[in-house]
């Protein structure tokens, strides 16, 4: 970027962060058990990434998802993987993201996880890594989607000079995703309601995708199929994206108390009247523990070589592993399993010796909770930072939709801390977003 | 939007109704907050007592703030500022994000109201913005119904504000006709004797008494039977 561009997008930047204010462009949190809504920062300095470095993205991470995806359809049919002994069955059925309720449920046209967030880093040899796949929920679509429909009006000559796959067309992505698996019926996006972090993002996507935008109270099971309650009368649900965790999705089926599930959802689903986006039980696709063998899984489904490595990871769970990570601790990342968001990830580097004394104990004594990564040294992007341009650790989402054909949206979330200390990007722990512009050549 | 659930024709309603109280007793404030330069004292507690809220303000300048700007207050004007962004984020797919856009503007003024040296400027703005969300949504909403619940909404309000502050009460019965000539498009249901009171008043001509102000108000504020 010369000095002309980077002057162009720093001009941008409050003119911007107004206009997302104007449009409530927000994330909730909750601090001390009251709900806060914060505006997300955004940072006007885009990732770039080339085209020949999209394409090489986008079929690493349709192979990774196509995978996955086998990977989940086998776990609750066949358990083909377990009985060749490629997976440990105890990293399947001790996960927490694995449903007993979903066994022998073959969802509408096979596909399990539609719409995947994958995060990666780009290490400072330009060779990308990935860091987590995020199968359930995963949010942050929305923010770079509207952020390049503000820059197109904030800055129309620079965004006419530079030549970028265009990132618009995110809303029919997910319109042709919901209606290929739909059983019938309507689209619905289902909310927890106006007090769920991410639901500035569900109503945006249900504007833009055409959905319907439902909480509960307005949905029901009857005859086995899901309904709408429109007033004048019901309407048939073909397909349900859900945002709400597989726990409260339907108190019938997992717990009880749930207020803002539909009752009898998983029965509909079972008896294939509807199709949910994504589907439950696909935690078990996404833990920490099962990260370790996805590339195993790409070459067992697919029969390829990884396009995308993992990050050089152990498992306590194999005492080879626990070996090294006893004795490389203080140079290693661990990351509990059940943890999220940022949370449950310890730097070796950063602890006491007492503290680290007290990790390795528990790394010990419970090996499958934990993984142990080796710390990438990934590329800092610049920010703005109090008028000056600062370096600071940034991750890229990118967004992966399996309908009749698996594709990348061609954009994605690109999160940076903003402490110059920390690798954590995720916002609910301060981190920013910038766009992420794929460009055409 | 082809698919009104009950739970956002109440949506719709309400939305309809708190764009309108801010709007109207904003006005009515305003030259209130001008009438304080001149030295005249604003009688809040006929104002508290008309709109059913509890007085425990000090003097005209704590009503004035506490009333317009605080939002930990549930009666306040700035709780139904905040009601009515509410009500509006979660028919963001209905009423389009651009539509939406001006009632976050709103609050944004009513913000910086709250810390200028000339509020009524800022209040002014909220208004303006106020304005723009419902020249947008008329404009810009595709279907006719939703279009009428907002409409209906404000229609109620507008009475509602009318009757209870004594303010334009000439337009009581101009807005009771059009409220009763949208309701076939609004798809509301209705509670059928306060309907009767209301078509009773089709046509009236003459000064309303006050027994009829009572009437046309309860009416109008239960004519709907929203879950």
């Amino acid at each position: 970027m010369d000095e002309k561009m980077i002057k162009t997008l720093l001009g941008s930047q409050g003119i911007i962060n107004s206009q997302l204010a104007r449009y409530g462009v927000k994330f909730g949190i909750y601090k001390n058990g009251e709900f806060k809504e914060r505006l997300f920062p955004y940072d006007p300095i885009p990732r770039v990434i080339s085209a020949d470095d999209y394409d090489l993205l986008s079929t690493g991470l349709a192979q990774r998802v196509d995978a996955l995806n086998l990977f989940l359809r086998d776990i609750y049919g066949e358990k083909k993987i377990l009985r060749d002994g490629v997976v440990p069955e105890d990293f399947v059925y001790r996960s927490p993201g694995y449903l007993a309720a979903c066994e022998g449920i073959v969802p509408p046209k096979g596909i399990c996880s539609h719409i995947s967030g994958i995060d990666l880093v780009q290490g400072k040899d330009g060779k990308w890594t990935i860091l987590e796949d995020n199968l359930r929920i995963p949010s942050g679509a929305s923010y770079p989607l509207i952020a390049r429909t503000l820059e197109r009006r904030c800055m129309p000559t620079l965004m006419a000079e530079e030549k970028l796959v265009d990132n618009r067309n995110y809303g029919d992505l997910l319109r042709q995703t919901m209606d290929y698996v739909s059983t019938g019926g309507i689209n619905v996006i289902f909310t927890p309601g106006r007090y769920n972090a991410a639901y500035f993002e569900h109503s945006y996507l249900a504007e833009l995708s055409g959905a319907v935008l439902a909480e509960a109270g307005e949905l029901y099971v009857e005859d086995g199929k899901v309904w709408y309650r429109k007033a004048g009368g019901p309407v048939r649900v073909g397909a349900i994206y859900r945002r709400i965790s597989d726990e409260y999705l339907d108190p019938l089926c997992f717990v009880k108390e749930s207020l803002i599930g539909i009752p009898g959802l998983m029965s509909a689903y079972r008896q294939g009247n509807v199709a949910i986006l994504n589907a439950p039980g696909n935690g078990v696709a996404d833990d920490k523990g099962i990260y370790y063998f996805v590339p195993k899984m790409i070459r067992y489904y697919l029969d390829q070589e990884p396009i995308l490595s993992n990050a050089p990871t152990y498992l306590p769970f194999y005492p080879e592993d626990q070996k090294y990570v006893q004795e490389h601790l203080d140079t290693l990342v661990v990351k509990d399993v059940a943890e999220a968001g940022g949370y449950g990830v310890v730097f070796g580097s950063k602890l006491t010796k007492e503290k680290l004394a007290d990790l390795s104990e528990l790394i010990r004594t419970q090996p499958r909770r934990f993984i142990a990564q080796e710390v990438i040294d990934f590329q800092d992007l610049p920010i703005e930072d109090n008028g000056e341009i600062v370096e600071r650790k940034a991750d890229l989402r990118a967004f992966v939709l399996a309908g009749s054909t698996t594709q990348v949206w061609p954009c994605g979330l690109t999160r940076f801390s903003r402490n110059p200390d920390s690798f954590i990007v995720n916002s609910s722990q301060g981190g920013g977003f910038k766009d992420t512009w794929i460009m055409s050549h | 939007m082809d698919y009104v659930s009950l739970n956002q024709i109440n949506k719709l309603y309400w939305l309809g109704r708190y764009t309108e109280r801010v709007s109207t007793t904003l006005q009515y404030l305003m030259g209130a907050l001008d009438d304080c330069i001149d030295g005249k004292e604003m009688d809040y507690g006929t104002f508290c007592a008309a709109l059913g809220l509890e007085n425990h303000y000090d003097n005209t300048m704590d009503f004035m703030n506490r009333y317009l700007f605080d939002a930990d207050y549930p009666d306040s004007l700035r709780a139904a500022a905040e009601q009515m962004l509410g009500d509006g984020m979660v028919l963001r797919e209905t009423i389009s994000s651009s539509t939406l856009s001006y009632l976050q503007m709103a609050i944004y003024s009513l913000e910086k109201a709250m810390i200028s040296e000339h509020p009524s400027i800022e209040l002014q703005e909220v208004i303006d913005n106020l304005m723009a969300f419902r020249g947008s949504y008329e404009f810009f909403t595709r279907e006719e119904r939703v279009r009428n619940i907002l409409r209906t909404g404000s229609n109620v309000e507008h009475i509602s504000l009318f009757l209870r502050l004594h303010f334009r009460e000439e337009m009581v019965l101009p807005e009771v006709d059009k409220l009763l000539g949208r309701l076939g498009r609004a798809g509301m249901r209705l509670v059928p004797q306060n309907l009767t009171t209301l078509q009773r008043y089709l046509g009236f001509e003459g000064e309303l008494s006050d027994a009829d102000k009572t009437q046309i108000l309860i009416a109008a504020e239960n004519l709907f039977e929203l879950n």
